[in-house]
């Protein structure tokens, strides 16, 4: 293991759904993707594009949930799809997720704890029961819960924004140095997911963790994130730091992408840009 | 009040003990698109749910009234709602919710909630009303014969939205209705449903957390917090000249590219414009019990008032 | 509550009610009843129901009684016994069939088809005549070889769906094994599945199992509810107007299938999530 190989490296996936002699039709969900996460710079990388683009499909890739048709993913240098024992647990100590549904995220069988037996069991974090309550809540403490208010009970009795932050607690439970985000406040209102994407940026900047942080939401890739990937049609169609992406996009499918992102302004409202009927008429009307 | 198409006149709900709607007022217009935000526990889809009479227990209207053309949908027997229910007032429901029963193909569906409004009719005469409703909300003629789960989620809308419109109700209900769809398809499907209002010559309530989207559509807008009426006023008069600090603090939120702010920033708190011996004593026709013009149409609850009464539960 | 749900419980508590009279009935009869008068020649021949004999006796002079008696849970061990087997070796298959899918799910499968398509007690009667049925427990074994495919379908389907569940992708992500993922994680959300599986498993092991013995491939030294009944068969109760010989093993048979049925209707419910209704 070389200290210089990055901590993630997609190289040349393709990945393709059906195409057997009885099966559906081929699909090509990914085609020739590459892209590296140093891991000593932490940075927030997004993964934009509609449904159906393939980014979902690229994130369960690097997360090992689903094998590439071609190309790799290499964890300092190693395939993932090939690691066993102790470095696949190291990877799974490096890499973590929080996906889109917090809720569908939980075995609907369980107490919240399953999902902390789970990690502490599978990546073998403690030696004992105390060690393992310890790692617990300390992890709970970090985003704000605590322990007894949610250990014990099952996920539907707490609320959207505690399951979330319970997710966000066990993935940080292992201190990884990646966590791949799944649209993770696209089923959020306004403050939960203002505090969703702070605590990224906070454990991007104070714990050097990055993100792989999956969306189709242009408008907080632009707050919260340092590189962005557009993805159409499964390719990387246009990349390069976000800010810089976005305030020009060069690909005409990320103008597309940049224009369908609403403004919260009536006058640039797509009503008026589509030549919708006069409103401002209705709207001036006195009040009854 | 035949030119308002629904009214909430100092309407309050609450499930079992907890208070939902803390006296709610507003009149939403002929063809207007009204819009109502807020955070979930606001109340916003409280509203929906009194105003189609779909309230179930332990939820309740304890006081008020909802007047649907003038008639009050709270006196009506269940019988009278259900046969309310679509032909005048119609709801497009979450999007993310499949309301969309999985075991009948789209033109089941639709031919269903028409028989069961209109009685039994001819099937070719049927099929070729689909057809439309189907065309109508940019979808084609094959969708009818497929399930729903055949379907992307921006066509499975767009069949909610068909339906919703299948019996030309005068008003249309939406939930969320572009909520876990993507910001393309999200565009698609808002502007047919707007084209789909205009086509009817109907009004539209629309109820998200977005402000950004609801940007989009909406004429007026009205912002909920713990079931009261916050600011209520024009699009215009909402985004451009904010002036109670939650709205102010809900359009912060709004994550944007480029960061445009349309308005100045930071504004004075909205202190009672009566210089705080506010009594709460303005003849209202909208918003909650304590409001203050800030302009014609444009309302905004009392800071000093709406924090006590909070404060006091 | 629905008029359905109502169904769905009443069901279920009769089903539940007629299964556990009948369990009562076997094993609180066992210990009442002295099973010597099960023996050949311990009474008078083929006599009517008297006083002596509630049930009459059969043409070799055994109490009919002690015969239902005794006969009522052997019979149910063989299904329970034949049903289990079934149900585990079908679970086991259908969940590695579903969650890994690929060559292992298409052997699996293509077994399963071929095991429900063809005749089942064909097979059953040339393995029977062939391994000499002396015990239940071997018939048991015997009647389980075909009491697991139609267990192992429903639970593969249902592994299929919730193998892309998120609860699975994340526990893969904490480490867990497939093994720790496919009866932690997977099977505790099946077991409605695996409850209504093993009803329908021991119904049709009953069956089977009754079938066999009424061909003489069962073993006959024992009492059982289908060992009554070949006999009964065999000495003509029925053109000879014995109805007290072939009468009560019918009717505490048709009793079982009844009870499971409901159980099992009841628990169909459950398992199957039930249409939703469009909204308004």
């Amino acid at each position: 293991m070389r200290a210089d190989w990055p901590l993630l490296a997609v190289d040349g996936v393709r990945k393709i759904f059906g195409g057997g002699v009885f099966g559906p039709p081929k699909v090509v969900a990914l085609d020739d993707v590459s892209f590296e996460i140093a891991g000593d710079r932490p940075a927030i990388v997004t993964v934009a594009g509609e449904s159906g683009c393939g980014k979902t499909t690229l994130a369960r890739i690097v997360l090992g949930l689903l094998r590439p048709s071609e190309g790799a993913v290499r964890h300092r240098g190693a395939p993932i799809s090939g690691l066993r024992g102790a470095p696949a647990r190291a990877f799974r100590r490096d890499v973590q997720a929080v996906f889109q549904d917090p809720f569908a995220a939980f075995n609907p069988f369980y107490r919240v704890d399953h999902v902390f037996d789970v990690l502490v069991r599978g990546l073998a974090l403690a030696r004992d029961r105390r060690e393992a309550r310890a790692l617990i809540g300390e992890a709970l403490e970090r985003v704000g819960l605590d322990a007894g208010d949610v250990l014990g009970r099952f996920p539907h009795e707490l609320s959207g924004g505690q399951v979330q932050r319970v997710m966000v607690a066990r993935a940080f439970l292992v201190r990884p140095q990646l966590i791949v985000a799944d649209e993770p406040v696209s089923m959020v209102d306004a403050s939960l997911r203002r505090t969703v994407l702070d605590s990224m940026r906070r454990l991007r900047d104070v714990f050097g963790v990055s993100f792989l942080y999956v969306t189709h939401d242009l408008s907080t890739a632009y707050e919260v994130s340092d590189e962005i990937l557009i993805l159409h049609g499964g390719r990387i169609v246009e990349r390069g730091a976000t800010r810089a992406v976005l305030d020009h996009p060069t690909h005409a499918y990320t103008r597309q992408l940049v224009s369908a992102v609403p403004i919260a302004d009536p006058e640039a409202a797509w009503r008026r840009t589509r030549g919708g009927r006069q409103r401002d008429a209705i709207a001036a009307g006195a009040q009854p | 009040m035949s030119d308002l198409a629904l009214t909430a006149i100092d309407l309050h709900v609450s499930y079992g003990q907890t208070p939902a709607l803390r006296g709610v007022s507003f009149a939403v217009r002929e063809r207007e698109v009204f819009g109502i935000a807020g955070e979930s526990g606001s109340g916003k889809t409280t509203i929906a749910m009194a105003a189609l009479g779909l309230l179930r227990p332990p939820g309740r209207v304890v006081r008020g009234r909802i007047l649907l053309d003038g008639v009050d949908v709270l006196r009506l027997s269940e019988e009278a709602l259900r046969r309310l229910r679509w032909r005048d007032v119609a709801f497009v429901p979450q999007a993310s919710l499949n309301a969309l029963n999985p075991v009948l193909r789209v033109e089941e569906q639709i031919e269903d909630a028409i028989v069961a409004h209109e009685g039994p009719q001819g099937r070719t005469a049927l099929r070729g009303r689909i057809a439309g409703l189907l065309d109508a909300v940019a979808l084609a003629g094959s969708v009818a014969r497929r399930y729903p789960h055949e379907l992307s989620g921006g066509m499975r809308q767009r069949v909610c939205i068909a339906m919703a419109t299948a019996l030309h109700p005068r008003l249309l209900i939406a939930d969320e209705p572009t909520s876990a769809l993507d910001v393309i398809v999200q565009r698609s499907v808002v502007e047919s449903l707007v084209a789909a209002t205009e086509r009817l010559g109907a009004s539209l309530v629309v109820i998200g957390h977005d402000l950004a989207l609801l940007a989009q559509l909406v004429d007026r807008l009205m912002v909920m917090r713990r079931g009261r009426v916050v600011e209520l006023g024009s699009a215009r008069d909402l985004y451009r000249e904010p002036t109670h600090p939650y709205t102010r603090a809900l359009l912060e939120a709004v994550p944007a590219i480029g960061n445009p702010r349309l308005y100045r920033t930071p504004l004075a708190a909205p202190d009672c414009v009566a210089g705080g011996r506010c009594d709460g004593g303005r003849s209202f026709s909208e918003g909650s019990a304590t409001m203050h013009d800030v302009s014609p149409g444009h309302l905004v609850a009392c800071e000093s008032t709406f924090t006590a009464a909070i404060v006091a539960g | 509550m629905s008029i359905s749900g109502l169904w769905r419980r009443r069901a279920l508590l009769a089903g539940l009610t007629i299964l556990s009279a009948l369990l009562l009935f076997g094993v609180v009869g066992a210990l009442v009843v002295d099973r010597a008068a099960t023996r050949i020649g311990s009474g008078p021949f083929g006599e009517a129901p008297s006083a002596a004999h509630p049930l009459g006796t059969d043409t070799t002079g055994r109490d009919m009684l002690a015969l239902v008696v005794h006969a009522t849970p052997a019979t149910l061990e063989v299904g329970l016994l034949a049903g289990a087997i079934g149900t585990l070796v079908g679970t086991i298959l259908g969940l590695v069939s579903g969650y890994y899918r690929g060559p292992v799910d298409t052997l699996i499968r293509s077994v399963a088809d071929v095991a429900l398509t063809i005749p089942a007690l064909a097979v059953l009667v040339v393995l029977a005549a062939f391994l000499q049925t002396t015990t239940l427990e071997v018939l048991a074994v015997i009647v389980a070889l075909f009491a697991w495919p139609s267990g192992a379908r429903a639970i593969r389907a249902q592994t299929l769906t919730l193998r892309e569940r998120d609860f699975v992708a994340l526990a893969k992500v904490s480490g867990a094994s497939d093994i720790a993922i496919l009866f932690t994680e997977i099977l505790p959300n099946l077991l409605p599945f695996v409850v209504a599986s093993f009803i329908g498993a021991v119904s049709g092991a009953i069956v089977a199992a009754v079938g066999l013995q009424l061909l003489g491939l069962g073993p006959l030294n024992v009492p059982s509810l289908g060992m009554i009944l070949q006999f009964a068969f065999q000495y003509a109760a029925l053109s000879r107007g014995m109805w007290w010989w072939w009468g009560p093993p019918t009717l505490v048979l048709v009793l079982l299938f009844v009870g499971l049925f409901l159980v099992s209707t009841a628990l169909d419910e459950i398992a199957n999530p039930r249409l939703r209704r469009s909204m308004v």
